[in-house]
């Protein structure tokens, strides 16, 4: 029985969230239709969702609200799987024998495609070699920080005690809940991962925690990667020299990770130290998936269709993680296309930018009357 | 209002210095974007990766934002923040692979190094700007002793609440750990500038203990259980007062007030027998 916790576990943050992520296929087009884009599209959809069922369950059920909520979210999440791989099989077998794009890569050896391909392989090569070692000195070193003190042991008293922010963290006891604060439900998401998983919550946070945040957050730098050098790996089934630009830059990234921390400050320290704070998943996942979008919204007109939604759905996770985070969303997607409407001259993307920070104006508007 | 504008500008100036903290990569950013601003030419990155930056950096240091962010958004410590909209990471990787596009593996190396050159490795010991790390003792990566301490006090009352006084290092684990192990103070004492009034806090923490005096102000607040530093001293001896010893590790020693225990047995909210 024990040994099917990490793999219930492993299924709750990877298969289901990937089965999500393809209801949102039929939003992205050849060019960012990649594994993790999907994954990253289904994790932002089972946050969104998370996030809406918390703070219904934390208004609207007096006792031990927690039981409600985890149980509520486990039919949703499993509902959105469901659906997206129903939708996969539709797709496919609507789509016939033209519904694959992947060209064969050709077989005939020369220099170029040698020399282009070993390049590229020992570059993805290099990337998991850092990302292993980064791995395994998350897993097996500690970093003291005091505000653990809060969001480990609130998300320990929803798995424990069934209490969403009505007990306090500090000293134990009940108290009034407050709202305002705990709109960034995301210990909740890690005490529901503990209920449902069997594994103490302290150790989804502080052991497992870094262990798929990190990764996470390097998929998420992934698809700003795809966003920028497109698909130029492959052209007509022969592998390209420009195949080494995306594990070039991945590498650059996961060495900046490690050697990011000149001070307690950044991004990079909070997400190599703290994965499972709220604020360091806004940092190192929201921030690039909104970058990674307002690089899909600077394309051509047809590229948008993936990008609204998304920002959408990753603002609603931006104030998932931390009060602040729909505030820094909000400016982030503002900035972004007011810029991008100045340089391509296009009204359009503005507008799309607007649209794309309602979840965080309605989330400051409770944040503010909620004072 | 011209003081506290220029008061905010030196206030802004000094919270990028801090996040900017020791080394140069900051720097290191700031001529990856240099560089792109005069070599790229593709408008998407121009926007995203030179202009909006920019925008950002400008933002943070004026002080008109810091007044409007401290007085409609937070007043914490929490605008440093801005700066996380920096894609950094995006700005040199992107750099460098157009700067080394033509001999990527040999790129790959020279780039590395000289982040790691400019930057701070995370698992290095602290060094003025950041704490050193640890090597995790377990696998809720706590102190060993702080779950040797909660099991000593929660053994035998799986499903209750009990409350226990414990030196303030210890506050800081062991509800991450058992969360119905209740605190007589906890974290709050660190951020208190008022915690010298909590009497039970500062007894706990003194050089030599008053065994009596510290039951008396332990059972006002509930608390069942005493934790102290394998080498404390006492004006009395503990078990004299009325303690009973439960059990220890190899930095504390934990004592148990049973007369105290037995009243909250009474008490359904804190007891489900």
């Amino acid at each position: 029985m024990i040994y099917l916790k990490p793999v219930i576990l492993i299924l709750l943050i990877t298969v289901l969230p990937f089965m999500a992520g393809l209801n949102m296929v039929p939003f992205l087009n050849k060019k960012n239709d990649k594994w993790y884009t999907v994954y990253i599209l289904g994790f932002m959809l089972d946050m969104a969702a998370f996030f809406v069922t918390a703070i219904a369950c934390m208004l609207l059920v007096k006792q031990v609200p927690f039981n409600t909520c985890s149980f509520a979210y486990l039919i949703i999440q499993s509902v959105l799987a469901v659906t997206g791989l129903a939708g996969a099989i539709y797709r496919r077998k609507n789509s016939g024998k033209s519904g694959s794009s992947k060209k064969k890569i050709s077989n005939e050896v020369n220099d170029t495609f040698r020399s282009s391909f070993l390049e590229s392989a020992f570059l993805w090569a290099a990337f998991a070699v850092i990302v292993a070692f980064t791995l395994i000195k998350s897993m097996t070193t500690v970093f003291d920080d005091g505000d653990n003190a809060y969001y480990v042991t609130q998300a320990v008293l929803a798995d424990e005690q069934g209490a969403m922010y009505t007990l306090l963290p500090y000293t134990g006891g009940p108290t009034q809940l407050d709202l305002r604060h705990a709109l960034a439900v995301m210990p909740m998401w890690f005490a529901y991962l503990a209920r449902i998983s069997g594994i103490h919550a302290g150790i989804v946070c502080r052991s497992i925690g870094p262990l798929f945040l990190i990764p996470v957050s390097l998929l998420a730098w992934l698809m700003v990667g795809r966003a920028i050098y497109g698909d130029t790996r492959v052209i007509d089934g022969r592998v390209t020299e420009d195949a080494g630009r995306l594990p070039f830059f991945m590498c650059m990234v996961s060495v900046i990770y490690l050697y990011g921390s000149t001070s307690r400050y950044t991004a990079e320290r909070f997400i190599m130290t703290r994965s499972w704070q709220g604020k360091a998943m806004f940092a190192s996942i929201a921030v690039p998936v909104i970058i990674a979008a307002l690089i899909w919204l600077s394309d051509e007109v047809e590229e948008h269709k993936g990008a609204v939604p998304l920002l959408f759905l990753t603002g609603m996770f931006a104030g998932m993680c931390t009060s602040l985070g729909a505030f820094f969303a909000a400016v982030l997607i503002l900035a972004g296309t007011f810029v991008l409407t100045l340089v391509k001259k296009n009204g359009k993307l503005l507008l799309a930018g607007i649209v794309s920070v309602i979840p965080e104006v309605l989330y400051i508007i409770a944040y503010t009357v909620l004072k | 209002m011209i003081d506290q504008m220029i008061n905010y500008f030196q206030m802004n100036i000094d919270t990028v210095i801090a996040y900017a903290g020791s080394g140069f990569l900051m720097a290191l950013y700031g001529l990856a974007a240099a560089y792109l601003l005069f070599t790229e030419k593709d408008k998407r990155i121009r926007a995203l990766f030179i202009y909006l930056p920019l925008l950002i950096i400008l933002a943070v240091i004026l002080p008109p934002v810091r007044y409007a962010f401290v007085r409609y958004i937070d007043t914490g410590d929490t605008y440093y923040r801005f700066l996380w909209l920096l894609p950094m990471c995006a700005t040199i990787a992107y750099a460098s692979e157009k700067i080394f596009s033509g001999m990527r593996l040999i790129g790959i190396t020279l780039a590395a190094t000289a982040v790691a050159l400019c930057g701070h490795y995370v698992y290095d010991a602290g060094n003025g700007y950041t704490e050193a790390p640890v090597r995790a003792e377990n696998v809720y990566h706590l102190p060993e002793e702080a779950i040797g301490v909660a099991d000593i006090i929660m053994a035998g009352e799986k499903g209750n609440q009990i409350r226990a006084a414990m030196p303030a290092e210890l506050t800081v684990s062991v509800r991450q750990y058992d969360t119905n192990l209740y605190l007589a103070y906890g974290r709050e004492k660190f951020m208190d500038p008022y915690a010298e009034a909590d009497k039970l806090f500062v007894m706990m923490h003194e050089e030599v203990i008053d065994s009596c005096a510290l039951l008396e102000l332990g059972r006002e607040r509930q608390v069942c259980f005493y934790v102290f530093p394998i080498d404390q001293e006492f004006s009395a001896d503990p078990e004299s007062a009325g303690l009973e010893k439960a059990g220890e590790t190899k930095k504390y020693v934990v004592y148990k007030d049973a007369y105290e225990l037995e009243e909250m047995r009474k008490i359904q909210f804190y007891y489900h027998p």
